[in-house]
Order: structure tokens, then C-alpha cells, then sequence
């Protein structure tokens, strides 16, 4: 027998470019560069929120409110506070630094010396303090100092809910771009399918199982999925890698700052992988549901 | 001829086992009219048929519902004693593994190579490079094209292109073969050639059946035909000599 150059099996029976590949390309990469900012937002969001209620959870201010002798009334107010269990830190602002509190409003040097002005101290208390702010308003009635104590609850309860519905609208967004991509898989797998009607035909007609036509798609379709996906990703980590270095050097963005933690890395690099499972997937449902129609 | 009147064309050379039975038979393509009407046809294993008949008459049509590509709109077809109306997907699709056919478009695959089209049937049933390589080279190399295996189907001319269907069709050694003009873009040289490797493969045991417009290649060939009229199936003389 004459020599023949060595044969190796095409590793896919399609084509392995068409016209609709390009764009779904894109398509997907931009999807999951949207879903993996959207979950890094919204995990972001969750642990800022989470830190922000803790520390103002753990933090209370108390503003003495007499015309004469504030800042001695401050003292004695603290002293009293710094008596009672559970108080991590006591820190009484002096009225330079009240004035500069108020500096932004009203200017520098524009605040008269005589004029009263209300001395703000700080609380910090321990975990799981016993004191609250009845304790306090109780403790400084009890001496007769005049003041308001305020725990931050409202804060709290406002920047909780802001945070609920950033998650929620995070959430939300990223639950669409997932039914938008495999949206667009199916809607791609369809394109395909119709553009290799010859293909499928003929193995249909060979006598290749349905399972096997739906694998060929199947396995076009995860690689394109997962390349998709890799570059989505990678983009997602960058833009937010930059960014996070950006807000981390002190702009004046009022932006938290992302942290890349564990969990941030773990949503990037399951992207990839969970973008080719759902290719395949939705892949597979399309070939079969054609390969259904058919004799 | 009226199917409820009428034996079967191609009565039973003494096999109970027929490869293929067409019992009153129509079909029509979605709402359209019958193409094919009440048509009674049993091949024996074994059995050589010639299909003639005008253009339009249906020969494509008949073939397209023996190797499953269409169902009947009404009728039974039993193809190696299985009722087809019955069979589940995998059924069919292990039943079409059985058929070998050349398309007369060629159906081949403009992305893969002469080699991978002609070992497609075998690929597409789970079998190993390694276990066909061999067979289909020498297929190619028996056709003439053994040194186009690497080569693009859209680079061959039609008679090439009409040697590789050949080849795919045959190289899974098919219990049925069915052919829709084979030999219609081949020199006669070639198509002499076509024919009897068709005629070693019915030797072998392969029941053959060739649609051909080509009366000469049916009369040189000596082997009975059927003939197909306005989608009604009629036995030529040479019919009744049996089927071999």
C-alpha cells in the first residue's frame, strides 16, 4: 500500500469557526464581566455595610449642650462614662477641635471665642457592652449635666437598609445578566444549529444517537463558554483591581474600596467555569429540542 | 395498482426475514399531496434493485422514507423486521446504522477531509481512529482518491465528490445500501467501476437498491428494477426474475 501522510481525528465535527461565534463571543464575555462586577459590587457592598453597622453599633456620642463651663461639664461627663462597665474609650474634643468640626460651615476664624459651642465626646464601647444610651442619659441626668446622647441607631437602621437594596439590586442585576446569557447561548446554540443543519442532517442520518450530535454542540459550546468567560473575568478583576488601587491611594470618590478578598477571587475564577457549564447546558437543551422536531 | 389486491413487488425469495417491507405506504411532504401512494414493497437480503422512473416520479421520495429520513403518512415500514412507527430514537438511529446511502446531493462536509467525511458513519457510532484508519484509506485508494485524503470536498470535482459519498455509504458495510444516481456524474469507465463494487457488496450480502435514470446501466446490469409512475410503484418484467 502506497505511504499516506499520518491522519489524526478532527477533535470536533463542526466547523470550528462560523459567522455567529465572534459576536456570541463578545456577547458572553461582556455578560460575565457584567455578572462578576455586579457580584464583587454586591459582596463589596454587604461587607462595608457589615463593617460600618458594627463600628456604629459599637460607637456613641454624647454633645454637651450647657452655655457655661462646657468644656469642664465634658470632663465630668466623661469621667462619669469612662466609670461605667463596658466603655472601651472615652474621647472628649476640645473646643479647637469643635470649632474645626465646624470650620466646613462656617469658616475658619469666623466662630467668636464667647460663643457657646457644643462639645461633642466619643464612646467606643466594648463587645457586648452592657451600657446603652439610657444608661448614659440616665448616669448625666443623675449629675445634672445637660446633653444629648445619640447611638446611631437611625444611622444604622438607614445605612442597613441602603445596603439591603444595593444587594438586592445587585442581586437582582446579576440574576438577569445569568438569564440574558444563557438567553443568548440558546438563542447562538439556534443560530448554529441552523447554520449546520448539514452537519447535524448528516449525522443524523448516519446513524449517529442524538447524544452524540448534542455532545459535538455540547463541547463547542463550553469552550467558547469558558473562553468567554476567562476574558469577562479577567477584565471584571482588572477594572476592579484598578479601581480598588485608585480608591485605596484617597481620592475624593465616595466609593468603598474593593477588597479582592478570598470570596472575591473565588466568584472570578468560578465564573469561567460555571460560564462553559451553562454554554454546554443550554447548548445541549437547544440541540436536543431540534433533534426532537426531526424524524 | 391497488396495495390491497396486490402481492407485494419484489415477492420473497424464500427468506422469511425481509430487510425491508413496505405495506400500503403514502407519504407527503407536511400539507401537501400524496407523493407517494399505496405502495407494496418487500427486498430480501440479498436482493439487487434498479428504482427507474421519471423525473418527479418519487424515487427520491421512496428512498428518503426507506433509509428514515421521512415517516409515512400512512402504511407500515418495517425495516430489518422492526416495525419503524414503533421504534424509539435510538432504535431509528441504530436501524440508519444498518443502511449505507449516497445522497444524490453527496451530503458531504465542506470542513472536514475527503478521510473524515468517508469515515464519518463509523466515527458518528463511537468507533476508534485507529480501528478505521486502515479500511478507509483503502476504500479511498479502491475509489481512485487515495491521494486526496486530506483534500477539502469542495476542492474534488462532482465525479470525485460523487466516488467519496460512495465510499461513506459503503464503508460501514451496510445490510442496505441505497443509492440515488450513483453514477450520475462519474465517466462510464468510473461508473462501471461503481457498479461493481455495489455488485461485490450485494455478493457479500448487502441487499442493494439504486434509483438510476440511466436505463442503459440498468439493462447492462441485468438486474431486475422497479419502477416508480406519479409516486405508484410498478415491477418491470425483469422484476419477476427475482431479485438477485
Amino acid at each position: 500500500m502506497r505511504e499516506h501522510s499520518p491522519i489524526t481525528a478532527p477533535k470536533s465535527l463542526l466547523p470550528t469557526r462560523s459567522a455567529q461565534d465572534g459576536p456570541l463571543f463578545f456577547v458572553i464575555a461582556i455578560i460575565v464581566f457584567l455578572a462578576c462586577v455586579s457580584a464583587l459590587i454586591a459582596r463589596t457592598s454587604f461587607n462595608t455595610a457589615k463593617a460600618w453597622r458594627a463600628d456604629l453599633n459599637n460607637a456613641m456620642t454624647v454633645q454637651i449642650k450647657t452655655l457655661h463651663n462646657t468644656q469642664k461639664s465634658a470632663q465630668s461627663a466623661a469621667k462619669l462614662i469612662r466609670a461605667l462597665p463596658g466603655i472601651a474609650h472615652v474621647q472628649v474634643y476640645s473646643r479647637r477641635q469643635a470649632k474645626a468640626l465646624l470650620a466646613p460651615w462656617l469658616g475658619a476664624g469666623n466662630i467668636p471665642n464667647d460663643l457657646p459651642l457644643p462639645i461633642p465626646i466619643t464612646i467606643t464601647l466594648e463587645k457586648n457592652s452592657p451600657v446603652d444610651k439610657a444608661a448614659i442619659e440616665k448616669v448625666l441626668r443623675k449629675n445634672h449635666i445637660t446633653a444629648s446622647v445619640d447611638d446611631h441607631r437611625q444611622w444604622a437602621r438607614a445605612l442597613g437598609k441602603s445596603a439591603w437594596f444595593l444587594q438586592l439590586f445587585s442581586i437582582g442585576a446579576l440574576s438577569l445578566l445569568i438569564a440574558a446569557a444563557i438567553a443568548v447561548t440558546g438563542f447562538a446554540t439556534q443560530a448554529s444549529l441552523a447554520a449546520r443543519r448539514d452537519v447535524v442532517d448528516t449525522l443524523h442520518l448516519v446513524g449517529a444517537f442524538d447524544s452524540f450530535i448534542a455532545a459535538e454542540f455540547e463541547r463547542k459550546f463550553a469552550s467558547l463558554g469558558l473562553r468567554a468567560g476567562l476574558l469577562g473575568a479577567a477584565m471584571a478583576a482588572l477594572v476592579l483591581g484598578v479601581t480598588q488601587i485608585v480608591l485605596m491611594r484617597g481620592t475624593d470618590i465616595m466609593l468603598p474600596v474593593f477588597h479582592l478578598d478570598l470570596i472575591g477571587i473565588g466568584i472570578v475564577m468560578i465564573a469561567p467555569p460555571l460560564t462553559a457549564m451553562a454554554s454546554a447546558l443550554t447548548a445541549r437543551r437547544a440541540v436536543a429540542r431540534t433533534l426532537r422536531e426531526r424524524q | 395498482m391497488s396495495s390491497k389486491t396486490q402481492a407485494p413487488i419484489a415477492p420473497d425469495t424464500g427468506n422469511n426475514s425481509p430487510v425491508l417491507e413496505l405495506i400500503d405506504v403514502s407519504m407527503r411532504y407536511a400539507h401537501g399531496p400524496d407523493i407517494l401512494h399505496d405502495i407494496n414493497l418487500r427486498l430480501a437480503p440479498g436482493d439487487f434493485y434498479f428504482l427507474t422512473g421519471a423525473s418527479g416520479a418519487g424515487k427520491s421520495s421512496l428512498l428518503r422514507l426507506i433509509y428514515l429520513a421521512h415517516r409515512a403518512s400512512c402504511g407500515q415500514v418495517h425495516l430489518f423486521d422492526q416495525d419503524t412507527a414503533l421504534c424509539s430514537r435510538r432504535d431509528m438511529a441504530l436501524l440508519r446504522r444498518r443502511i449505507g446511502v449516497v445522497f444524490q446531493g453527496f451530503r458531504l462536509l465542506d470542513h472536514l477531509s475527503v478521510f473524515d467525511n468517508v469515515a464519518l458513519p463509523l466515527r458518528a457510532t463511537g468507533k476508534k481512529h485507529a480501528d478505521y484508519e486502515e479500511d478507509v484509506i483503502e476504500l479511498l485508494t479502491w475509489v481512485g482518491l487515495g491521494d486526496h485524503l486530506h483534500a477539502a470536498p469542495q476542492t474534488l470535482s462532482g465525479g470525485e465528490k460523487q466516488r467519496v459519498a460512495i465510499a461513506r455509504a459503503v464503508v460501514g458495510k451496510p445490510d442496505l445500501l441505497i443509492a440515488d444516481e450513483p453514477t450520475g456524474n462519474v465517466d462510464p469507465q468510473m461508473g462501471r467501476r461503481l457498479m461493481r463494487l455495489f455488485s461485490e457488496l450485494n455478493r457479500l450480502g448487502s441487499t442493494v437498491l439504486i434509483a438510476s435514470h440511466d436505463l442503459g446501466l440498468v439493462r447492462a446490469s441485468g438486474a431486475p428494477s422497479l419502477h416508480l409512475d406519479e409516486g405508484r410503484l410498478r415491477a418491470n418484467a425483469a422484476t419477476q426474475n427475482g431479485g438477485r
